[in-house]
């Protein structure tokens, strides 16, 4: 098939699955069902009583209830499932003598146990249905890499093309149905949104709290919109409750509660306002048990994207784009902004001392008159004036910070504070090359370890070294954003993108 | 290009594209419908009353949508200059020293103009070579060189004819209009730029690279500014003659704050995983934006599959 048809192929596929909605299967299954129920019980419990003795417990029986979600092969084929039960036992036995509620404990330890009891109901409803199809018409999409090996090493499944959702965009389907296992919420939103194959189907059950389709952030805006509907298939359990149950939580616990936590460690008291060279930080947990904090009007910061083609993988973004799943290039012990400037002034030689004198003088003078007036008029002033970026005022004042972008607006800064433009425009243009310079021969060297990158190994470890032998250049590496806190907290300017050991994101991982 | 529009009752035109030179074109509503975009652009460009509009599509796919709009704009653009007699505007006193273009029946040369000589008849001169005037279907003085002496001439195809370009096509070679940049992953455009759009039903195609017209090292002769985004920083700010400037991707419409074109159009991507494009643009339209309407503005209805919408801001 030509590179056009398959193209056309995706705006058809978007366009009908637009029109005829997807399809949502909800299968009952009274024994996950009942370890869904327990995990509620323990949000209860754990915000009745605080953080303390439940937690780990609390960790393990979510994990269990997330994999159920998504490990729907045979026990037999895929431990995956009989491993998250045996942690949630371990977890249960080292709790056993410290808590009083050992009714709930036990609970918890037979729900798990119980879900052992049969093969996953998902795995038989997704034999039936991509055989009622046939494997010419049906693909099979799992929620994660080890998700796709599992189901991949499925003998009945043989035949049946399984894929993730990254290989799904990937690759030519020429498939009519996609079956996704597990719900919308685990898939991005691109499994909708831009779909492959004209219908979707997603296979999950009842109990999960979420059935909602991802939707366009542009919908409510957009002149034309590819808003899909779902359209919902209840397929019973064969097998009826035994009445003794344990009784469903009376608490309305959304998905987000029940869902795999980052570790803040009590961070979030710390807010306080800022403080002369101080600024607001949001702290961001990576992969390989690391974290930044990373600045809100920080400008940019270095990201790498495997999905370009080779030489174009190292690119910048803005530090408020950067969200989970983004791969960031940090390096041990220093910051970027640091090292470029470092280089710079290395380029720039003798002629350094000359140019920060001149940085200093307009900064200086900058700041002075932001104490005088304050932000709100300066920046009202500045806007009256012709200065497009006016609401950067603040961060002019750092050294970090050439100048301001667009030439315009630093003449006119210049002349609002009566300072003549010469020499204090070229010092800053001549310290902005260098800088750009130094970026451009970081990127450069970058690009080259870029091509080294075992794109499948960093894809499934989430964080790998680069190993760049140039002096200067050592300590760099690659890792996955795992969260980015909603708080921000005031620090000094030299602690931001300095990465630390941090396990905070040990349970996303 | 009224024949794109269904609205006259008159046979729509539908056209097709083909990956590249030996493949088979195949037809598509989106193809011509993101063309038309960029062409109602360059139409209602002078209609906005000095603020900055913005667009934005969202596509199943980014392949060749970036693309497709610039052809469009690229399309309905006149020359720079207006049509002069080679001969004359060679002889002008003056001239030799100045950086020129001239196309000839085959190629597109560009160099400084070393020498005139009007003793001989016809004229000649010396300019990336030696020749003799009266081969020469246009002549534009250009104020920077050209990065390539000479390159071949482009053969108007099918898309173009329908546009009417073939009637100053060596002009419009010479002195185009320089006023498009388009900004994504760099290698990705440059390969796009290889397939071939033609009416269905023709044989005769335009090459994409024929009608952009990208600056690079091998151009004698460029219309479109393509940058790579992941080095965009080290080339801001962007020249202040863009009249249009199409984002392709997330990390080129990271930067839209920074382009201050009259016309910018930002391609997202949906079968990208993040969404903070959608997310920025969203953002900037309701702290700054005022609507505007595709339909009713521009005279644009996106095809199935697009999502779209447009807002204007003061710059």
């Amino acid at each position: 098939m030509s590179r056009v048809a398959a193209l056309d192929r995706r705006y058809a596929a978007s366009a009908t699955l637009a029109s005829n909605g997807a399809e949502l299967v909800v299968f009952g299954d009274i024994y996950s069902a009942r370890l869904d129920a327990v995990c509620r019980a323990l949000v209860e419990r754990v915000q009745a009583d605080g953080p303390g003795v439940w937690d780990e417990l609390f960790g393990a029986s979510k994990a269990l209830r997330w994999r159920l979600l998504t490990h729907v092969a045979p026990l037999a084929v895929d431990a995956t499932i009989s491993d998250a039960v045996r942690e949630v036992e371990v977890q249960a036995a080292r709790i056993e003598h410290a808590v009083m509620d050992l009714r709930l404990l036990n609970h918890v330890v037979d729900a798990a146990r119980d879900v052992l009891t049969r093969d996953p109901v998902g795995g038989r409803l997704v034999l039936e249905s991509v055989r009622e199809v046939g494997a010419a018409q049906a693909v099979v999409v799992a929620a994660n890499a080890r998700a796709r090996e599992a189901l991949g090493s499925w003998r009945e499944l043989e035949g049946f093309r399984v894929l993730s959702s990254s290989e799904l965009n990937r690759t030519l389907v020429t498939e009519q149905i996609a079956y996704y296992v597990g719900p919308p919420r685990f898939f991005s939103p691109a499994m909708v949104l831009a779909p492959r194959a004209e219908e979707v189907t997603f296979i999950f059950p009842s109990w999960f709290g979420d059935r909602s389709l991802p939707r366009s952030v542009l919908e409510d805006v957009a002149e034309s919109t590819v808003r899909v509907r779902a359209r919902v298939i209840e397929v019973p359990d064969a097998l009826r409750a035994p009445t003794d149950t344990f009784p469903e939580s009376e608490l309305l616990v959304s998905e987000d509660f029940l869902a795999p936590q980052p570790l803040w460690y009590g961070n979030e008291a710390e807010a306080r306002v800022t403080a002369g060279d101080e600024v607001e930080a949001h702290k961001v947990l990576l992969s390989g048990r690391r974290a930044i904090w990373l600045d809100e009007l920080g400008g940019r910061i270095r990201v790498f994207d495997g999905g370009q083609p080779p030489g174009e993988r190292v690119g910048y973004l803005r530090v408020d784009e950067v969200s989970v799943g983004t791969y960031l290039v940090l390096r041990d012990g220093i910051a970027e902004r640091e090292a470029m400037r470092e280089r710079a002034i290395q380029r720039l030689g003798a002629r350094w001392p000359g140019i920060e004198q001149s940085q200093r003088e307009w900064k200086s003078a900058l700041a002075q008159r932001l104490a005088d007036l304050g932000n709100a008029e300066a920046e009202r002033q500045l806007k009256a004036a012709g200065v497009g970026a006016a609401s950067q005022v603040r961060a002019w004042v750092s050294p970090e910070l050439m100048r301001p972008q667009r030439a315009r607006d630093f003449v006119i800064l210049l002349r609002w504070l009566g300072i003549p433009e010469d020499p204090f425009t070229s010092n800053a243009n001549v310290l902005r090359r260098e800088v750009h310079g130094a970026m451009r021969e970081l990127r450069e060297i970058l690009e080259g370890a870029a091509n080294d990158i075992d794109l499948r190994m960093l894809e499934a470890q989430g964080h790998l070294r680069l190993e760049l032998a140039e002096p200067g250049y050592r300590g760099m590496f690659v890792s996955r954003v795992l969260a980015k806190s909603p708080w921000t907290v005031a620090m000094s300017r030299s602690r931001v993108r300095l990465p630390f050991e941090d396990g905070g994101g040990q349970w996303l991982e | 290009m009224s024949e794109l529009t269904a609205a006259t009752g008159r046979p729509r035109v539908v056209l097709q594209l083909a990956d590249g030179i030996g493949a088979a074109p195949s037809s598509a509503p989106w193809i011509g419908g993101l063309l038309s975009l960029g062409t109602r652009l360059s139409r209602r460009l002078n209609s906005f009353a000095g603020q900055q509009v913005v667009v934005v599509l969202t596509v199943p796919s980014r392949e060749y949508a970036a693309l497709l709009v610039g052809c469009g704009w690229a399309l309905a653009r006149q020359p720079r200059r207006a049509m002069s007699d080679p001969i004359s505007a060679l002889c002008t006193p003056g001239a030799v020293g100045k950086n020129f273009r001239a196309v000839t029946a085959t190629h597109v040369i560009s160099g400084t103009l070393l020498g005139v000589d009007m003793s001989r008849n016809p004229v000649r001169v010396t300019l990336a070579g030696h020749w003799a005037a009266d081969k020469f279907d246009a002549v534009a003085e250009v104020d920077e060189p050209d990065a390539a002496e000479r390159m071949e001439r482009p053969v108007p195809g099918s898309v173009s004819i329908m546009a009417g370009l073939d009637k100053y096509w060596p002009l419009r070679l010479a002195a185009p209009a320089a006023d498009l940049a388009i900004i994504g992953t760099r290698a990705w455009l440059v390969d796009e730029m290889e397939a071939l759009l033609s009416r269905e039903g023709e044989a005769d195609a335009d090459q994409l690279a024929a009608l952009l017209l990208p600056k690079s090292e091998q151009a004698a002769t460029w219309s479109t500014r393509v940058y790579s985004s992941a080095s965009l920083m080290e080339h801001l700010p962007l020249p202040e003659d863009l009249r249009l400037v199409i984002l392709d991707g997330s990390q080129a419409i990271s930067y839209v704050s920074a382009v201050i074109s009259d016309l910018v159009v930002c391609v997202v991507d949906r079968s990208a995983t993040d969404d903070s494009a959608a997310r920025q643009l969203l953002q900037l339209r309701n702290s700054r934006g005022a609507p505007v309407s595709l339909r009713a503005d521009l005279g644009w209805r996106a095809p199935a599959g697009v999502e779209s919408f447009a807002f204007s801001m003061a710059l």
